[in-house]
């Protein structure tokens, strides 16, 4: 069932331009990692790596999360404009099964985003033609570490979107909350347990390049698993009592 | 016992010290058209959506295919169709699309969304995105929304709202017509005159409370006409004509003109004055305004 539903959903975005979503994030983090004056400075470093460490900053700590936040909205967009949600609510179907599709469709967007980056790093790295190989291990454990640490936005912002009407809302919870991971970060003692940040830290290329993820598992698992679980239950939880 | 399709238990909605529904018991028997009256604010969307499960019942049961809609929520509404307050439909997609959404999940061959768009009279908009609508349209794309999974349980309400006469008509033959099919049909309306027009029994809510349910013919029996006489002598008048008094009136329910005639024609013989003869014309319409208004004085 959660497999139609996520078909059905993936149906509603027809006419919703949502690959220009999807493409937007890297884009424009490709016109910052290229523009940054910085970039040309780095011939001492690994190439690749300085090239993450130029693109991954404001892709993992901006554009990411903002564009989670919004692809949330435009999934709930739909149902509030005209009783979509009290038509969805009589088909025989759970409001979780409604709930975690919608979730899930949100979290293969992000991956696909995901991908895209990967994809738009390696042209970015080919024609600036790079005399090192690509290192797929690494960039592939940050696509897939990165995707991980949005779970909770994801949550939260569904939660969010599903419960305000109004796009502006939902919007400008999920720009509130990103914002602060710009201290965050700074911060050795908050920065690891501050949700929004967790993109950053699973994208954070140290020069090691080693481990399963960037980031310590234990991490991983508490902070991410942790807050991911606790707004999953309660957005379910609301959605369930709500009098639709 | 008789057994309903629809069967609801002291249902009761309480928002915060507002009692929108008050122990509502309706009984609604397979094959029926229901409809379901009453004024605006009278509890007809809240009862509604609790059938449907929208919204949790403060207290009480709804019945359903003789199954606990709480336990089998899903397997109930497999069955239903439903068209709730306004139509619910997504704006950027085509009537089409609209359904297409609905088949996916409901599991139903693609040929039928041709057919129920056909049912509506929508088949040369049908992919034009619904945004640029008009009321009446999105209505008719409401109700074949409601009709894709064939139904057994057809939920209405005000299904009219909005449309223009004609459509107004259109929407009740293809309601008379599903009926015909064996659906059953609960149809909610504030207007008396709609209801009177289509349905088999009737259920009139006022200030969430359910204050008549029977049969459409027994309404009208409440309706008859009743003869008024007013004489000098209202003792003497009920002792000649019988019927019932009422403050200086005479009022009797069997007549015709030869009965009048010879009503008259005694009262005078008795020497009594006679000073009205009227007769009067109870409509159901009076008769539902004095229901709601003694359910509102209460």
């Amino acid at each position: 069932m959660i497999g139609t539903l996520i078909k059905a959903e993936w149906y509603k975005l027809k006419h919703h331009h949502i690959y220009a979503i999807l493409i937007i994030g890297p884009l424009l983090t490709l016109l910052i990692g290229m523009l940054n004056p910085m970039m040309g400075d780095m011939g001492a470093y690994h190439p690749w790596l300085s090239l993450f460490l130029f693109m991954n900053l404001p892709y993992a700590l901006l554009f990411l999360p903002l564009i989670t936040g919004v692809i949330a909205c435009i999934i709930c967009r739909y149902e509030h404009q005209a009783g979509g949600w009290k038509q969805w609510a009589t088909l025989p179907v759970t409001r979780t099964q409604i709930y975690v599709s919608k979730l899930i469709l949100i979290a293969l967007l992000v991956l696909i985003i995901q991908m895209i980056y990967g994809l738009v790093i390696f042209i970015a790295g080919t024609v600036k033609g790079f005399d090192v190989v690509f290192p797929y291990w690494t960039v592939g454990k940050f696509i897939i570490g990165g995707w991980l640490a949005t779970f909770p936005m994801i949550a939260l912002q569904l939660w969010a979107a599903m419960h305000w009407r109004s796009f502006a809302v939902a919007f400008t919870i999920n720009v509130v909350f990103t914002l602060p991971s710009i201290l965050a970060i700074n911060s050795e003692r908050f920065g690891p347990f501050y949700p929004w940040a967790q993109p950053f830290f699973a994208m954070y290329v140290d020069e090691s390049m080693s481990g399963m993820l960037f980031i310590p598992i234990s991490q991983m698992l508490l902070v991410t698993g942790g807050s991911f679980i606790v707004f999953l239950v309660l957005g379910i939880a609301t959605f369930k009592q709500k009098a639709i | 016992m008789m057994t309903y399709i629809v069967q609801t238990t002291n249902l009761t909605k309480q928002f915060d010290k507002y009692a929108a529904v008050t122990n509502v018991d309706l009984k609604i028997k397979e094959g029926e058209i229901y409809g379901f009256l009453g004024p605006n604010g009278a509890g007809k969307s809240t009862t509604i959506r609790m059938l449907l499960g929208l919204m949790k019942p403060t207290r009480g049961q709804v019945t359903i295919f003789n199954q606990d809609l709480h336990k089998h929520r899903q397997t109930i509404l497999r069955q239903v169709g439903s068209l709730v307050e306004n139509p619910s439909y997504y704006p950027h997609l085509t009537a089409k699309e609209n359904l297409e959404v609905l088949r996916m999940v409901l599991d139903v061959p693609k040929a039928r969304i041709m057919e129920v768009l056909e049912m509506v009279r929508l088949t040369h908009v049908a992919n034009k995105k619904v945004k640029g609508f008009s009321l009446g349209m999105k209505q008719r794309l409401g109700i074949a929304q409601a009709l894709l999974h064939q139904p057994r349980l057809l939920i209405l309400d005000e299904p009219t709202n909005g449309l223009d006469p004609e459509g107004i008509i259109e929407i009740r033959q293809l309601i008379k017509k599903l009926a015909e099919q064996g659906i059953t049909i609960i149809i909610s309306s504030h207007l008396l005159s709609e209801i009177d027009q289509i349905a088999t029994t009737i259920g009139i809510i006022a200030k969430g409370k359910l204050i008549y349910q029977d049969s459409i013919s027994a309404m009208h029996a409440l309706a008859k006409n009743r003869l008024g006489i007013r004489t000098n002598d209202v003792n003497q008048t009920q002792q000649i004509i019988g019927g019932e008094v009422e403050g200086d009136v005479v009022y009797c329910t069997k007549y015709n003109n030869r009965q009048v005639a010879t009503y008259i024609a005694q009262l005078v013989t008795a020497n009594i004055d006679v000073y009205r003869v009227e007769e009067e014309k109870h409509s159901l319409e009076a008769i539902f305004l004095q229901m709601i208004e003694e359910a509102e004085h209460k």
